[in-house]
């Protein structure tokens, strides 16, 4: 039997206005930040998206938390289509899913205590209040690593790695069935990054909740993921089992990504350069790859390839005209 | 000979909650050719000490040497110090748009850097050269770029802009803060690649300040570790990455991604970086290692030799000896 996912993505794009002055209607003005995307998450599951800055990672999240509305697709959480939801169902949708910030300085409201912050979304689903409110508060900074006793002072006076366990705490409270991660550790000292990445492990044990976790870093996504799927202008080029995109990435851009990691064993290949910012709206025609592409022949300027899935091996999907072999 | 050397070097700045001694007692030596890693967290003074080299912050209070062919660049007149700046000793920061003007064209600002330190130079001349300077980086479109207001270029782009204003007056020594912190991954290898050839062409001293310590082992000839304002550990590349000796150093490469066999827990370091205004007394790592004893508390330990005669110092009254062979972890790839 298989399992009905929790989070189905289907063919979503997402566009942008690119100011709102001048040409108000011409097509030239309209940036395609995310082009096409499906993907599913299962119950449990951790999912990776990991591509470079401008790649479309962090819009997409924002579409699946319905904090921008999707320009066309669907987006369906626990069997509810949260596409067209109104204010009070969204609401009540967004109990099962919850978010945590690259950047925990601006995420969390500077004049707010933090039982105050950690106890909010509890306070607005009405899950608890009062004493209760309180104690519950404590078990959570409890379980993140937090004294409890601080409960009463300001972000401000934690450091960053405390204040990205505050955000975890306050994703945790109403126990939801989906957290997004977007760049937890990126903003973090080298020796703290693995103490958080320990504690996203362990809570998702405790918690058995399915991650979306966004990330540039390879190595942190293939270390916490079970898929991965590879963002690059607006598309997702590659999606396999962490296990297997290791073993033998199939698109370059994966490829390079891999090699490109300082310390990684095949540090040797190397991407032609980008010439200016990849912008999304340049890839209506071919690969939007293909620029960079070491592999590129006239059929990716002109085609753009389709994800499709990987012969002989189960859930290895790669959108290439020409995939890597060895 | 040192082209670059500094010794004892002490900084502090005031603030509002009294005096940060940012760095305490740093000492280190850059050679032409050689490239020099110093990394340590956000707060190790890493970053400091690149600064006071040029005496770019007003603010610091700076003492101890900075010997550039043997002259006090402390000490020296302003005249002597810009004329090490830029054309001596130059230097790459982390964020190419704040290190660019953003109110004119690349290229008038390379002629600019030119004609500070080479007022003989036609403003035709100085251009032909800018546009050189763009192509030496690789730029594929060096006119074009030259032409370009920075917001125009992407980051990777910028950098390299940055890099040949740098470079443009064939420095001695190529400081580089932090130079691919704010880049993806894809092209902080290529922005590495290009400065590992540059120094290559032409024999420049590089000291790279960086936070990762993978960056640090692909590319130094020789690493320093600061921690607390302080340098903890200090040796040859393939040295330090096999034998660290050093708790901190020995942590960070154990909670290294990297570095992990892939299933399980990953090692961590606990506790937090020090406050460098409430620095722990002693050495300031023992609050977080796993080998502190009492006198880690009350006495701080020297940078010494690890034997007699070796280059591979560290300052730790505990630290890893022969003991413990790193045996268990995978060595440089």
């Amino acid at each position: 039997m298989t399992m009905e996912p929790l989070l189905k993505v289907l063919d979503v794009t997402k566009d942008f206005r690119r100011s709102s002055l001048g040409r108000r209607s011409s097509t030239q003005n309209i940036i395609r930040a995310v082009d096409g995307v499906s993907l599913e998450i299962l119950p449990g599951e951790t999912l990776g998206l990991v591509g470079e800055s401008g790649s479309g990672k962090t819009t997409l999240a924002r579409c699946i938390m319905r904090t921008c509305n999707v320009t066309s697709g669907r987006i369906v959480f626990d069997g509810i289509d949260t596409t067209d939801l109104g204010r009070r169902q969204l609401l009540d949708a967004r109990r099962n899913i919850q978010m945590v910030f690259q950047d925990s300085q601006g995420a969390l409201n500077p004049r707010r205590r933090v039982t105050q912050i950690i106890g909010e979304p509890m306070a607005i689903h009405g899950v608890a209040k009062g004493s209760e409110l309180r104690r519950r508060v404590a078990d959570l900074m409890e379980m993140v690593g937090l004294n409890p006793n601080d409960a009463d002072r300001f972000p401000g006076d934690f450091s960053g790695g405390q204040r990205q366990r505050i955000g975890l705490a306050r994703a945790l409270g109403l126990r939801p069935k989906l957290v997004v991660l977007d760049e937890p550790v990126s903003a973090l000292d080298s020796s703290i990054q693995a103490q958080i990445l320990n504690l996203i492990v362990d809570l998702k044990k405790q918690f058995e909740m399915a991650y979306l976790l966004i990330a540039h870093d390879l190595s942190v996504v293939n270390h916490l993921s079970d898929q991965v799927a590879v963002m690059y202008g607006g598309r997702i080029v590659e999606c396999a089992r962490a296990e297997e995109l290791n073993r033998l990435p199939r698109h370059y851009f994966t490829h390079a990504l891999h090699s490109a990691e300082p310390g990684s064993p095949t540090h040797t290949s190397r991407l032609a350069s980008r010439d200016s910012t990849i912008s999304p709206e340049n890839g209506a025609l071919g690969c939007s790859f293909s620029q960079r592409c070491p592999a590129a022949e006239d059929l990716c300027r002109e085609t753009v390839p389709t994800l499709v899935p990987v012969p002989n091996e189960e859930g290895h999907r790669v959108a290439c005209h020409f995939p890597r072999t060895t | 000979m040192a082209v670059l050397e500094v010794r004892d070097l002490h900084v502090s700045y005031p603030t509002e909650r009294g005096s940060v001694r940012a760095v305490r007692g740093v000492s280190f030596s850059s050679y032409r050719g050689k490239m020099l890693a110093i990394v340590g967290e956000s707060g190790s003074g890493k970053s400091t000490c690149a600064q006071s080299i040029l005496k770019l912050d007003p603010s610091a209070q700076v003492s101890g040497q900075i010997l550039f062919h043997g002259e006090n660049l402390l000490t020296a007149k302003p005249r002597r110090l810009r004329a090490a700046r830029g054309s001596g000793i130059s230097i790459i920061l982390q964020d190419p748009l704040s290190g660019l003007h953003p109110y004119h064209t690349v290229g008038w600002q390379i002629v600019e850097a030119i004609r500070a330190h080479r007022p003989d130079i036609s403003k035709r001349h100085a251009r032909d050269w800018a546009i050189d300077g763009l192509d030496r980086v690789r730029l594929s479109d060096p006119l074009r770029v030259a032409e370009s207001y920075p917001f125009q270029l992407s980051g990777g782009m910028r950098q390299r802009a940055m890099i040949a204003m740098a470079v443009i007056l064939d420095p001695e020594v190529l400081i580089a803060d932090e130079p691919t912190s704010a880049l993806d991954v894809t092209v902080q290898a290529e922005i590495l690649e290009l400065i590992g050839n540059l120094k290559a062409e032409s024999d420049m001293a590089v000291v790279l300040i960086t936070h990762d310590l993978e960056v640090a082992s692909q590319m130094a000839d020789e690493v320093v570790v600061m921690y607390g304002g302080s340098i903890v550990e200090r040796a040859d590349r393939l040295e330090l990455f096999a034998h660290p000796v050093h708790p901190y150093t020995d942590g960070l490469l154990r909670s290294s991604l990297m570095r992990h066999d892939g299933s399980g827990t990953l090692n961590s370091i606990p506790g937090q970086p020090p406050d460098p205004l409430e620095l722990p007394g002693g050495c300031c790592f023992h609050p977080r290692c796993s080998r502190a004893t009492p006198r880690c508390q009350t006495d701080s330990p020297q940078l010494l030799p690890i034997r007699p005669g070796a280059s591979h110092e560290c300052s730790c009254w505990n630290a890893l000896g022969d003991e413990i062979q790193m045996s268990d972890r995978t060595l440089l790839r």
